[in-house]
């Protein structure tokens, strides 16, 4: 189950990137895939890479749990990386059956993979690994606000991320006790063939469900005792106004747009060969 | 259980809270599987909840919510295309499995009450609704995946197998493991309470 450690993977440190505003963080990460999917110059990108650097100096995470955002991705860096280099754009330095390899499909290869790289350190860093998953949905929340003038349920969508996320550490304790049942009752997970596993999950996923339909009934009925009704008159405890951190957020991502947007056409050409 | 019971408060956050659960249960799913349900070549053990769309009307919303929070959440994030994108195929794919399963859920009702077993909603009430997030996600995912991943513009046999892979995946998650666990969560009382308000 190491895998789940990955969800909700908050590091606790005391940052100003940890301080911000769930919301504006939200935004951040959004317009920076953005603007790194839109990085295609190389002096860009390396500008690109610095920030980054500079974000995870800021964010007072330990350099290696940030890569170890990567790792998930690594297979499809490679890919990528593999498939320029072997689209044989440009001269052709080497070939082998149908495959050319050429200095330009390496060089474009390379950029490709630095580029989904920045893109997923970017976005775990002001996502995953500052904002407890609570927050995050908090922020969704207010950013989807503007939608409720179009009869769109915000908050019990809100509502039902924050149950939902509450849930998860008793849904994992729940499959762990339904496993280790069902083992004893001679149970495999591990042997046999697809379907035999399959079938080993739906011995685990019924009970799950029947268990969790229960707890859902419980918490309704404890809702409803507590005149939950919806958004009507509901307070919230933390509204955090925006300071100085989240404008200066704000603004460095405007330049960063205005930088791949208007700048970046106007750079000269990097010839490589 | 008589047919027509007026909605009460307690069902509306009663299917407000089912939703809640059915996002929790898929996103466990989707991480405790996270190598294999992201990426380009994906099968998502998740989607099969899919399934139960045909049943619980607060599923839709339900795996809405969990496709995007385990879009959002995920280490490797591809992207506002593949968070936003990913969850409104996903839920849409579950309200059009919804609205198809309304005679499934009157006939299953029906077999509440009598039941008697031929009464029980015919195999095929049950296989075209599912189909739904099968087609939806491959069109959708399976047409936006290779653009992201791949960044510039795949060809088109890059996409038409990128779509075939997600449409293989999708089926096998909704009908080899969706079905089963649908045709045994009928027994429980969370689908006869379910199915109480279908007319």
């Amino acid at each position: 189950m190491s895998s789940l450690s990955l969800l909700g993977r908050t590091f606790v440190a005391d940052s100003q990137l940890h301080r911000m505003n769930s919301s504006v963080k939200l935004l951040a990460a959004i317009a920076l895939m953005v603007i790194v999917l839109l990085s295609q110059h190389p002096l860009i990108l390396l500008f690109m890479t610095i920030l980054t650097l500079l974000l995870i100096k800021l964010s007072k995470l330990p350099f290696s749990l940030v890569l170890k955002s990567v790792r998930p991705i690594l297979f499809i860096i490679i890919f990528a990386f593999i498939i320029h280099g072997l689209s044989g754009q440009g001269e052709t330095i080497a070939s082998f059956w149908i495959f050319r390899i050429s200095l330009e499909g390496i060089v474009t290869g390379a950029l490709t993979a630095l580029r989904i790289t920045l893109l997923v350190i970017n976005t775990s860093l002001f996502l995953t690994l500052t904002t407890p998953p609570t927050a995050l949905a908090d922020g969704v929340e207010r950013l989807l606000s503007p939608l409720r003038h179009l009869r769109f349920p915000v908050n019990e969508f809100a509502m039902m991320m924050s149950i939902a996320l509450r849930f998860v550490p008793t849904l994992l304790e729940e499959a762990n006790k339904l496993m280790k049942a069902q083992s004893s009752r001679g149970a495999s997970y591990d042997t046999g063939g697809l379907i035999k596993k399959v079938r080993g999950l739906v011995s685990i996923l019924v009970p799950l469900f029947i268990s969790s339909f229960r707890r859902a009934e419980d918490l309704a009925v404890a809702m409803e005792a507590r005149c939950y009704q919806g958004e009507a008159g509901r307070t919230r405890r933390s509204g955090r106004k925006l300071t100085w951190r989240e404008y200066s957020l704000l603004a460095l991502i405007v330049i960063l747009l205005l930088l791949v947007a208007v700048v970046q056409p106007r750079l000269p050409q990097i010839i490589w060969f | 259980m008589a047919r027509g019971n007026p909605k009460t408060e307690r069902d509306r956050l009663l299917t407000l809270v089912q939703g809640a659960v059915l996002a929790a249960i898929y996103l466990v799913a989707t991480f405790l599987t996270s190598a294999i349900s992201f990426g380009m070549v994906q099968f998502r053990i998740s989607e099969a909840l899919a399934a139960l769309a045909i049943l619980f009307p607060g599923a839709p919303a339900g795996l809405f919510v969990g496709c995007l929070l385990a879009n959002l959440l995920n280490p490797a994030s591809l992207g506002i295309v593949d968070i936003l994108g990913g969850s409104i195929a996903t839920g849409v794919a579950a309200l059009l499995t919804y609205r198809l399963g309304r005679s499934y859920r009157r006939s299953l009702q029906k077999y509440y009450q009598s039941r008697e077993a031929a009464d029980r909603p015919a195999m095929i009430a049950r296989l075209i609704p599912l189909a739904s997030p099968v087609i939806i996600n491959a069109l959708v995912v399976g047409i936006y995946l290779p653009f992201i991943i791949q960044g510039t513009e795949p060809t088109l046999p890059v996409v038409l197998l990128s779509m075939l892979s997600i449409f293989i995946s999708q089926a096998i998650a909704v009908y080899a493991l969706g079905l089963p666990l649908l045709l045994a969560l009928e027994r429980t009382p969370a689908a006869q309470q379910a199915v109480k308000h279908e007319e």
